[in-house]
């Protein structure tokens, strides 16, 4: 059976179903194909770092401001050649063949002196020492909880890298080891900070600092750990009254300010009064108004734009959307045709905005971040 | 997408979600999300669709033989169902855990499908007591975003749209033998009457409300269940109840109606499209 044909129909906005065939779904972006091949050379021979002059190399590197280039420059797929064998070190990502150094998966290429790897779009979250994430307890183990980190093993948070109730430091007794299931159950959602990575290859994380801890009340959603850039703030309070922790590894947290407020008084004042009982939220601080329900649904949506998108996510492209989209019904943003067209709402603005390079430098810099997909350490 | 248990403060946060008619994606309780079906995507099958809802996605497909039919019924064909989720969907689905939830959607799909007699079998019959075909639907669940009922169904009523068998004409051979002819005219096939194949609406209780197309983190805070087998002609081809808690009869009769509103607009809409799909290829 071959039928194969677009089309689409819209219910409302409660039910849409589109057709699609499997031609249509290859109209994938090529960036690469317009800027960066010169016309003629075929896809083999096209060696994007070594081949070229020295010359032709500076050049390129000068075309660093333009957000296209850069990108088209830094993205392979599998089996692009990157260099000759012997230029550059092997690094992840790559691997040589017949004399050249070929990637291995599609992703970025990252440069450090003479070694190139390529990061994966779609791959699990690494730590680093210093990063902030959000996780999800999985176990309680001796001394210790094992955390979800999106990443290929379970993070570690010892009991000793907590924060005890009331801030008191002392060392942690084997009373203290009975009563883990205070602090934290399996299925706590914490917010923490990547303390140590082992010889061992497992990673450590600690809570020591009063912003970290147990998230409740709000949602969280997952995203390929590459959309989230490093940067010196993760936990923002956004324009509208909205929360969100934009973990490094890909989880992020989204709930209610003013409600988070109220709920870290609560909680301080229950460490400082009476931190040997055990915590208990009322529901009128738990409670959250539908018009804020709306506000972290339409951020949420938002997130989930991008991601299908794959743009990057930070606050000003989360606020991009969630202005563009202030007067459309939250169903709406849900269906693939009018995310697109929201999506492409937000390339036209950041071409504008780009026009006007001269007047506002700063915020234009930001912006263009979001179409290098390079996740590198900003400071 | 491999979604894992909620924390309590997850789980209240959803409750009051629907409790307020709006969920953590910003639908109300009776809002579907949407959802991309393909059709005849795997060509040696006689009919295959996909459904893509939110993150669940299933492929369907549908293989024809000739059989003898069932002396019960000897002037219909048969349908035989089975499903498959890929221990990729979820971990759940690893080892035995898969068995048990393969028999149960592919049992169900069987009872509001099959068992209903809405499906009108009637024209697969070759031959009465001799000869009908028999569909085996086969449906994979790549990856489970929630509501796998629904999706099922809905995916098996799309391949079963896109069935398409070669037309046979019967002659009489020697003696009591009898031959097929198989027409070799690729446009003489004959398609389905997929006028009365149901399609499933799940509602799932939530605290006190219920909900429609429940995702992933929502069936985690699922009391209980109902999937309600309704087709175009309004009728309820089966239900079938699932979790631990009870519903009371009123409850029930609202979810009844709710699965009615809620299936006929999907049919309603997914016959259009179908419609419109099939005009164009022609």
């Amino acid at each position: 059976m071959t039928e194969k044909t677009t089309m689409t129909t819209q219910y409302l906005s409660e039910i849409n179903i589109n057709i699609y065939t499997p031609s249509k779904r290859l109209g994938l972006m090529h960036h690469r194909s317009n800027c960066n091949i010169n016309a003629g050379t075929s896809m083999q021979d096209v060696d994007v770092y070594s081949n070229k002059s020295n010359a032709k190399e500076e050049e390129m590197y000068d075309d660093e401001n333009d957000p296209k280039t850069q990108f088209a420059r830094n993205l392979v797929t599998p089996g692009t050649t990157i260099s000759k064998e012997g230029e550059y070190l092997k690094g992840h990502g790559t691997f040589h063949h017949q004399g050249s150094l070929i990637a291995s998966v599609s992703g970025v290429v990252d440069k450090v002196d003479k070694l190139v790897s390529v990061r994966a779009f779609h791959s699990r979250y690494q730590g680093e020492i210093g990063d902030i994430i959000v996780g999800r307890i999985t176990q309680v183990a001796a001394k210790r909880w094992k955390v979800d980190c999106n990443a290929r093993q379970d993070y570690i948070l010892m009991l000793t890298a907590i924060n005890l109730p009331g801030g008191i430091q002392r060392r942690r007794t084997s009373s203290d080891e009975l009563q883990m299931r205070n602090f934290f159950v399996e299925n706590d959602l914490i917010y923490a900070e990547v303390q140590a990575i082992n010889g061992d290859g497992s990673v450590a994380l600690h809570t020591r600092n009063q912003r970290y801890g147990k998230l409740m009340n709000g949602v969280l959603v997952s995203v390929p750990p590459a959309l989230i850039k490093r940067s010196k703030q993760h936990a923002h309070t956004l324009d509208c009254g909205v929360d969100i922790i934009l973990g490094v590894n890909g989880y992020i947290w989204i709930a209610d300010s003013a409600q988070q407020q109220a709920q870290t008084q609560l909680i301080q004042r229950h460490e400082k009064d009476s931190y040997d009982q055990p915590l208990f939220v009322p529901p009128q601080v738990k409670q959250v108004s539908r018009e804020s329900r709306q506000k972290i649904a339409r951020v949420r949506n938002a997130i989930h734009i991008l991601h299908t998108h794959y743009m990057l996510i930070h606050t000003r492209s989360i606020m991009e959307i969630y202005n563009m989209t202030l007067n459309m019904p939250l169903t709406d943003m849900l269906t693939p045709n009018k995310a697109r067209q929201i999506i492409t709402a937000v390339h036209t603005n950041i071409q504008e905005r780009m026009g006007f390079k001269d007047d506002n430098e700063e915020n234009d810099t930001d912006m263009i971040s979001q179409f290098n997909h390079d996740t590198e350490m900003n400071d | 997408m491999v979604i894992q248990s909620l924390s309590p403060s997850e789980i209240y946060f959803i409750q009051q979600g629907v409790e307020n008619n709006l969920r953590n994606d910003g639908r109300t309780r009776l809002d579907y999300r949407p959802f991309e079906l393909d059709i005849g995507e795997i060509s040696h099958a006689v009919g295959s669709s996909r459904i893509i809802l939110a993150d669940t996605h299933i492929l369907v497909g549908i293989k024809a033989d000739i059989s003898a039919p069932d002396p019960l019924t000897p002037n219909k064909g048969s349908l035989t169902f089975s499903v498959d989720c890929c221990p990729s969907a979820s971990p759940e689905y690893e080892g035995k855990g898969a068995d048990y939830i393969n028999i149960e959607l592919a049992k169900q799909l069987e009872r509001v499908m099959k068992d209903s007699n809405s499906m009108d079998l009637g024209g697969l019959c070759i031959m009465p007591g001799k000869y009908c075909w028999n569909l085996y639907i086969d449906a994979i669940v790549l990856d489970s975003g929630g509501n796998l009922f629904d999706a099922l169904s809905i995916g098996v009523r799309a391949a079963l749209a896109n069935t398409r068998l070669p037309t046979i004409r019967i002659t009489q051979g020697e003696y009591s033998t009898v031959d097929f002819e198989v027409s070799d005219d690729p446009e003489a096939m004959q398609s389905l009457d997929i006028d009365g194949v149901p399609i499933n609406v799940t509602l799932t209780t939530i605290g006190n409300q219920f909900v429609v197309d429940c995702s992933g983190e929502e069936e985690q805070c699922m009391d209980a269940r109902m999937t309600i087998g309704v087709n175009k002609r309004g009728n309820i081809c089966g239900i079938q109840k699932g979790g631990v808690a009870g519903i009371d009869a009123h409850t029930i009769n609202q979810m009844i109606l709710a699965a009615k509103q809620v299936g006929s607009e999907i049919l309603k809409t997914m016959d259009n499209v179908l419609k419109d799909h099939h005009i164009a290829t022609k």
